[in-house]
């Protein structure tokens, strides 16, 4: 496996900066620049939904030695607008011979305390990596994912330790052109607390947000009988 | 009984027309009431994770588009028909537009099912699910993921029953259309 030092993180949430998407991709950039490589960001929400911004991700992925693409699960799956991207780096891909093999690794998190329901997603990638001809690095999978929010991983600190290990094994791995180690999967598949504890603290703060908008009462509304 | 079709497939493609074609034929056969939604047509905005259909307006889209109408059908259906090109294993982007703004069926709050944690559902009645795939060609990986994500839509969105097939571009129109009919068969039984 050949080192790639251009490196592109394609951030699949569309809450773009204030996702923990974003959180866990600038911890992994900061890492990935230590190392010394070059690392550049962009948002897919923003660049899919044009025809400038679908031209702009294209250019960005064809000149980029590796892809790490950062993103939630959305109904069992990747969110439409990520699925989108994927459509259009395979088609663009169709028409065009590449000579270097570029690295292709995956960050999913999702809400529910069980980092398994992103097991689906993962697959549905390594596919599209076979598929256009990318080198697959692997992928991490992060359940709990809304324990993180936008905060970044310095602040939420103890709590995100083995999410931080996992990712700085993650980044030395990367940078050396290697596989994502499974010593830094299963960290980041630790639960950062009990589940019991974590969906209790989920549903008490689904109440505390309904709240904010007069709606507490109205949360188990059938809007549409 | 009541069935909806979410069209996923892009437009001028004559596989997906003639899928879409047999399909009909074996509803009308079996006397269902359908309403066709061709998803590429309307407007329908990606989601944007704000989560105001569980928080703000709960069961509904704080984005006004399509997708009100499209969830009040998937409501008042009986069965959920996808129809979508099989894109890496999963869903088109254009069918996923709409599934990703349909989490109001369920309530936020977090349950366990057979050990595994996913949200309460909100409606008393839900919906069946069948989901066509369309491939150009025979691939079982592709295959497989497209199966268990259909399995675990149904999970997540309670379906009673669930059904995923799959159709290879070029094949025996006779035996898609069996396969579809005995589903249907199904879906009726448990109803």
């Amino acid at each position: 496996m050949n080192k790639k030092e251009n490196i592109l993180v394609l951030v699949g949430s569309p809450k773009g900066a204030s996702s923990t998407s974003n959180s866990l991709g600038d911890y992994l950039i900061s890492r990935l620049e230590q190392s010394g490589l070059t690392v550049g960001k962009e948002y897919i929400y923003k660049l899919v939904r044009k025809e400038e911004g679908q031209k702009k991700l294209l250019t960005k992925v064809d000149e980029a030695g590796m892809i790490i693409l950062v993103f939630p699960l959305y109904v069992d799956c990747l969110p439409a607008g990520v699925i989108k991207a994927l459509e259009l780096i395979a088609d663009h891909r169709k028409l065009k011979s590449h000579r270097e093999k570029q690295g292709f690794a995956i960050i999913i998190n999702c809400g529910f305390p069980e980092a398994q329901h992103n097991n689906t997603a993962i697959a549905i990638c390594k596919i599209f990596s076979r598929e256009v001809g990318f080198e697959w690095n692997g992928a991490l999978s992060l359940g709990m994912g809304g324990a993180i929010g936008s905060q970044s991983l310095e602040e939420r600190g103890g709590m995100v330790r083995n999410v931080i290990k996992g990712l700085d094994l993650t980044a030395q791995a990367l940078a050396e052109g290697k596989h994502i180690p499974d010593e830094a999967v299963e960290l980041f598949e630790k639960k950062f607390i009990p589940i019991s504890l974590y969906t209790k603290m989920g549903n008490l703060g689904w109440n505390r947000q309904a709240k904010k908008y007069g709606a507490r009462k109205k949360i188990k509304d059938r809007p549409y009988l | 009984m009541k069935a909806l079709i979410l069209d996923g497939t892009k437009s001028n493609n004559d596989e997906s027309t003639k899928i879409l074609d047999l399909m009909l034929e074996e509803l009308k056969k079996l006397k269902w009431e359908v309403s066709t939604i061709v998803l590429e047509e309307k407007n329908i905005a990606y989601c944007t994770g704000c989560f105001g259909c569980w928080i703000q307006t709960p069961g509904e889209c704080v984005i006004k588009d399509y997708e009100e109408d499209t969830v009040r059908k998937m409501v008042h259906s009986d069965l959920i028909i996808y129809l979508t090109p099989i894109m890496f294993g999963g869903y088109s982007s254009i069918l996923k537009k709409a599934l990703d703004r349909q989490i109001g069926r369920v309530l936020p709050y977090f349950m366990k099912i057979d050990g595994e944690v996913h949200h309460p559902k909100r409606y008393e009645k839900q919906q069946s699910l069948l989901s066509i795939g369309l491939l150009d060609k025979r691939d079982t990986d592709k295959e497989e993921v497209f199966k268990t994500l259909v399995a675990r839509n149904a999970i997540n969105m309670w379906a009673p029953f669930q059904r995923a097939l799959i159709s290879l571009n070029g094949e025996d129109e006779s035996k898609f259309s069996n396969n579809f009919n005995n589903a249907l068969l199904e879906v009726e039984a448990i109803l």
